[in-house]
């Protein structure tokens, strides 16, 4: 793999040059002790006297439980705790909706003996009739998963809404519609309408540390040891949901947190009420509740699978005229809050790309008996990105229009407001990540085969998602940095670090900001619900964004207290350029040690807030190759330019986007979790395929581009999620100029191209 | 594992056959464990008595006796990998570079693979292609049963409970020949979804068949032969066409299923494409052109 960075004249070039930590490649700051396994993370921890437990699950996809013979796992030796479904707090009523729902659970003094003791419950279910199709399970007739729509489970997001489709009558988790300009009008004025539906894979993050909590009562409080992304809102969501007042739970961070992709950002039905339950069974003791493998799969949640059906009117020169966009996915057998995200971005998306005159968005989640959909890396952009970039690619094909030309004729740009919501767009990099990621990939893209059997194709994608949480809800960020003498800070943030490098980040802003080596400086997570409102945590793209600001906030009022400190002891008008190294102060041409100046310690606090999202916009090129016979795809070059604002740390955004592009090769080609009739099929890393280095393009180019978003610290904006939308469109789309054929179902596996080519004769 | 079973690392061959001969009911033999640990942890498999016959240096040896291979039962793909003795046979090599991954292959071995039977097994084809034989021990007999019987029916090995694996043995290939193994996988050292192993031994003027073998795997309850294949193209002259026409025969002798890594159509109209295509390279590494 290659990467190059600034291949073409950069304006801020300039701006980089004036500054010392950020913008560089700084090494990650959590390194050493990741890469040594030194780093201690939940499922590390093993407190004294730890109680394990293990779960009863369902292998009914839909059962009421008529009785639970519990009498063998209570009989044996160190079994100290066994209780049922009805018995857990939380709402747990006599029904089990999908396969790995709890029935009961039970803690031991070792995890073999609580498998074991689980293993040995009887439970005798009756089976109620399933639904699998979130499309059926949404009309008349199907069965019910719950009994009213919009049932409350202490989920994020849940509102109250009304449902304008009359077909759409039970199992609703959440339901949007919005209805722009005047849509049928669009497609009369269209030279040229076309409409096609797309399937987006159930995939799973497949996080290394699977699950782990211990959870433990301190008097009339519960406390949760894990990782929680969103760290606040997670414990009011345990609260709601356990029943409980939110100040009676508390959630405390491990010493150093596990991956999330957003598997994290929510708590799991079947995790954090059992171990809760079954810690009040013992007395309050610890209890660690850890999933192997396949609870990870059946138990966490899974991006949801999505059905978009696109309907959209052009010119004959290629303007947008409308669309029409409609989009069913499937929650699941349980609400989290989720499904309104996937929904709101599927709505807000093509509006923030597009110029789209004429709109109409109907979204709707569904409940079935399906396993728990949840976050996934770009939630709903990056099904929508995936459904919204197959149909403009197809569509300027048929229309015998530059799939490319027709994205740039249509694209948003900086100032343009979102029909949606008025806001205007912030900052726009797309035109420029196109013709810089089209240059670039020129450059490396192979061009045809001579050989017959190897059928080669190019594509390209745009996609968007949005930088933290700022139209939805003021998005804010506090920080505290506390100075010492010997000129070591440290700077209390609430994001985590889940390996996407916030902790580096802070660093380098706190040092740019003070002076301060990059060496003094260590970040804290705030470790505690308890000490400080971490409500949103890590989550939406929004650390370096909104918590970047506050870092370079409490910078310079660190810098501001100092100087208060020097003014009486020098000429006002000679401090300036103030700065720290080591333990010393420096301004104009003096210098004094900071234990001259203050004892202990001195403390700063920054704070940031934002009304606004900005966008961030990528534009992908791919090139495949196909072996005509087997169908197998060879990624051959791939260029991602992606608008990050500003790159604090370049190396660390190339990291990015190398790690999306692995998974969005996963949700292209190789990934699934497969289920049959909501029975999960492959569970288990022997069956679900992971990609590795082998599935990587050949050729790999990482372009930054830098729209200095003015709202964001130095100009940066969003990396993490936004990378994600362009990916698997960008493949897909290659596929298509390669074969001819439009692939509408994800992951597109070697089987379907290779039979889908014997249909058509290509490969006789 | 559970907390009630005993694991056993034996050093010597007779102290693993007095252990076997003794626990002969309830004993599993571990040979890398990449295969059963993972049918432990699936709950598929349950043992009170582990022999880890890895320590054992005499199933590690790899050597030419009499114009034939032995390879120790508890030698890794790692090892035969690296093996100058392996080096000319490329069937076997090709088959070796694409197992799983190289974490696996430094521990899985091959005296593991072939007592596991999985039909899915990259190994196995080629070891077919070569006619390998498979040397048991138990503590009072020792007996060779060709692979091709060995492997009796979906992952079952012809193996007694006081038996263990103890080399298998191939005959080093005479004349002009040459070797190839293909397959095709979801993932990068993944199972395969059909795997093709070819061995052809050519005439003098290289422009015909004197013998060809052929063995595929994942598309049957065990690794399977395709006799139909060898028989319309031995003793016939080389060329593009009859490698195309026999290479469809190929779906006579195969029964695969539809699972999760395709559909038994996918599979067969793959069996053909890599029949044709290990022949091919087979050929050419034969020094034969088409």
């Amino acid at each position: 793999m290659s990467t190059s960075f600034n291949s073409s004249p950069n304006p801020n070039d300039e701006k980089r040059s004036s500054l010392d930590a950020v913008g560089h490649n700084v090494v990650k700051v959590d390194m050493d002790d990741k890469v040594t396994g030194a780093a201690k993370y939940g499922s590390d921890i093993q407190p004294d006297g730890v109680l394990h437990a293990a779960l009863l699950r369902s292998r009914h996809v839909h059962a009421v439980i008529k009785s639970v013979d519990t009498s063998v796992a209570e009989s044996m030796e160190g079994v100290k705790a066994v209780v049922t479904r009805d018995q857990l707090l939380g709402q747990f009523d006599d029904r089990v909706r999908y396969y790995g729902d709890v029935i009961a659970a039970v803690a031991a003094t070792t995890p073999e003996l609580a498998i074991k003791a689980a293993d040995s419950i009887i439970p005798i279910l009756e089976s109620l009739p399933s639904v699998h199709d979130p499309k059926q399970a949404i009309r008349s007739g199907s069965p019910k998963v719950h009994d009213v729509n919009n049932p409350d489970f202490g989920q994020h997001g849940r509102h109250e809404f009304t449902v304008d489709n009359v077909e759409y009558v039970q199992n609703i988790d959440d339901y949007h519609y919005v209805h722009i300009g005047d849509v049928e009008q669009g497609f009369l004025e269209a030279d040229f309408v076309f409409e096609h539906e797309y399937i987006s894979p159930r995939v799973n993050p497949c996080n290394l540390d699977t699950h782990c909590t211990i959870a433990e009562w301190d008097g009339d409080t519960v406390v949760f040891t894990e990782t929680l992304g969103a760290p606040s809102r997670s414990r009011d969501e345990i609260a709601d949901l356990l029943g409980m007042p939110h100040d009676k739970v508390r959630v405390v961070m491990p010493p150093v947190i596990s991956s999330s992709f957003g598997a994290r950002s929510v708590p799991q039905l079947s995790f954090e009420p059992v171990a809760a339950t079954l810690s009040r069974e013992v007395g309050g003791s610890p209890i660690k509740l850890w999933f192997d493998r396949e609870e990870e799969f059946t138990a966490t949640d899974h991006r949801h699978q999505t059905s978009y059906n696109i309907k959209m009117g052009i010119t004959s020169k290629g303007m947008i005229t409308a669309a029409k966009i409609d989009l069913v996915a499937d929650t699941g057998a349980y609400p989290n809050g989720v499904g309104h995200i996937v929904l709101s971005n599927g709505l807000s998306r093509p509006l923030e790309i597009y110029k789209i005159p004429h709109y109409e968005f109907e979204g709707v989640s569904a409940f079935t008996n399906n396993l728990i959909a949840g976050e996934f890396r770009g939630i709903g952009s990056t099904q929508l990105g995936y459904a919204l970039e197959s149909h403009m690619d197809e569509m300027a094909r048929r229309a015998d229009i530059d799939p490319i030309k027709f994205r740039l004729m249509n694209f948003v740009e900086e100032g343009y407001a979102r029909p949606n919501t008025g806001r205007p767009i912030e900052s726009c990099g797309l035109i420029e990540c196109v013709e810089r990621g089209l240059s670039t990939f020129k450059k490396i893209q192979n061009g045809p085969s001579n050989d017959p059997e190897k059928l080669r194709g190019w594509g390209m994608a745009a996609g968007t998602h949005t930088t933290g949480l700022g139209a939805v809800d003021l998005d804010s960020s506090e920080v505290k940095f506390i100075l010492f003498p010997n000129g070591s800070l440290v700077v209390e943030v609430e994001v985590l670090d889940h390996g996407q490098g916030t902790d580096t980040v802070m660093t380098q802003i706190a040092s740019e900001e003070t002076g301060i080596d990059i060496s003094n400086i260590h970040v804290q997570h705030y470790a505690d619900t308890d000490s400080a409102d971490a409500y949103l945590g890590s989550v939406a793209s929004r650390s370096t964004y909104i918590t970047g600001l506050a870092v370079q906030d409490a910078g310079r009022n660190l810098i501001s207290t100092i100087r208060d400190l020097l003014s009486p002891l020098y000429d006002p008008g000679k401090i300036e350029d103030i700065t720290i190294t080591n333990n010393t102060v420096s301004f104009g041409n003096q210098s004094v040690q900071l234990s001259d100046l203050f004892d202990e310690s001195i403390i700063s606090i920054g704070f940031a807030e934002s009304e606004l999202n900005p966008p961030a916009y990528g534009a992908h090129f791919a090139e495949v190759e196909i072996d005509a016979l087997t169908g197998h795809v060879t990624i051959l070059c791939y260029v991602a330019a992606q608008d990050v604002g500003f790159a604090i740390n370049p190396k660390m955004v190339e990291g990015q986007l190398e790690g999306a592009i692995s998974q969005g090769i996963e949700f292209a080609l190789r990934s699934e979790v497969k289920l049959d009739r909501g029975i999960p099929l492959n569970p288990n890393l022997a069956d679900y395929s992971v990609i590795s280095a082998w599935e990587m393009p050949q050729k790999l180019i990482c372009e930054i581009v830098e729209s200095n978003e003015e709202s964001g610290p130095y100009g940066a904006k969003g990396i993490g999620t936004p990378a994600m939308p362009p990916i698997a469109p960008a493949i897909i789309n290659a596929i298509r100029d390669a074969t001819g054929i439009r692939f509408n179902k994800a992951p597109v596996e070697s089987e379907h191209i290779a039979m889908a080519l014997l249909k058509e004769g290509t490969n006789q | 594992m559970n907390s009630s079973s005993s694991y056993h690392l034996p050093c010597d061959l007779t102290s693993a056959l007095n252990l076997l001969s003794e626990h002969s009911d309830s004993a599993k033999i571990v040979a890398g464990g990449q295969s059963i640990m993972l049918l432990l942890r699936q709950g598929f498999l349950s043992s009170d008595i582990f022999i880890d016959i890895s320590d054992i240096s005499e199933l590690s040896e790899i050597s030419i006796q009499g114009g034939a291979i032995h390879v120790g039962a508890a030698t890794t793909y790692t090892s035969l990998e690296n093996s100058l003795e392996i080096q000319p046979y490329s069937v076997l090599l090709d088959s070796l570079h694409v197992i799983a991954d190289p974490q696996i292959r430094n521990l899985g071995t091959i005296g593991g693979a072939l007592g596991h039977a999985d039909p899915s097994l990259d190994i196995v084809p080629p070891l077919l292609c070569l006619d390998a034989n498979v040397v048991v021990q138990s503590l009072n007999a020792t007996r060779a049963i060709p692979l091709s019987d060995f492997h009796q029916e979906y992952m079952t090995a012809d193996l007694s409970k006081d038996e263990l694996i103890h080399s298998i043995t191939f005959n080093q290939p005479t004349g002009i020949h040459g070797g190839a193994y293909e397959k095709v996988a979801n993932v990068e050292g993944g199972w395969p979804t059909v795997g093709v192993a070819a061995q052809v031994k050519l005439g003098e003027n290289i422009d015909s068949f004197l013998d060809v073998k052929i063995a595929l795997a994942a598309v049957g309850d065990t690794a399977i032969r395709s006799y139909s294949v060898e028989k319309s193209l031995i003793g016939s002259e080389i060329s593009m066409d009859s490698i195309r026409e026999s290479s469809k025969l190929v779906c006579n002798d195969i029964d695969p299923l539809d699972d999760l890594s395709g559909s038994a159509g996918y599979k067969t109209h793959l069996a053909g494409v890599l029949c044709q295509r290990a022949l091919v390279k087979a050929i050419n590494r034969a020094g034969g052109s088409l």
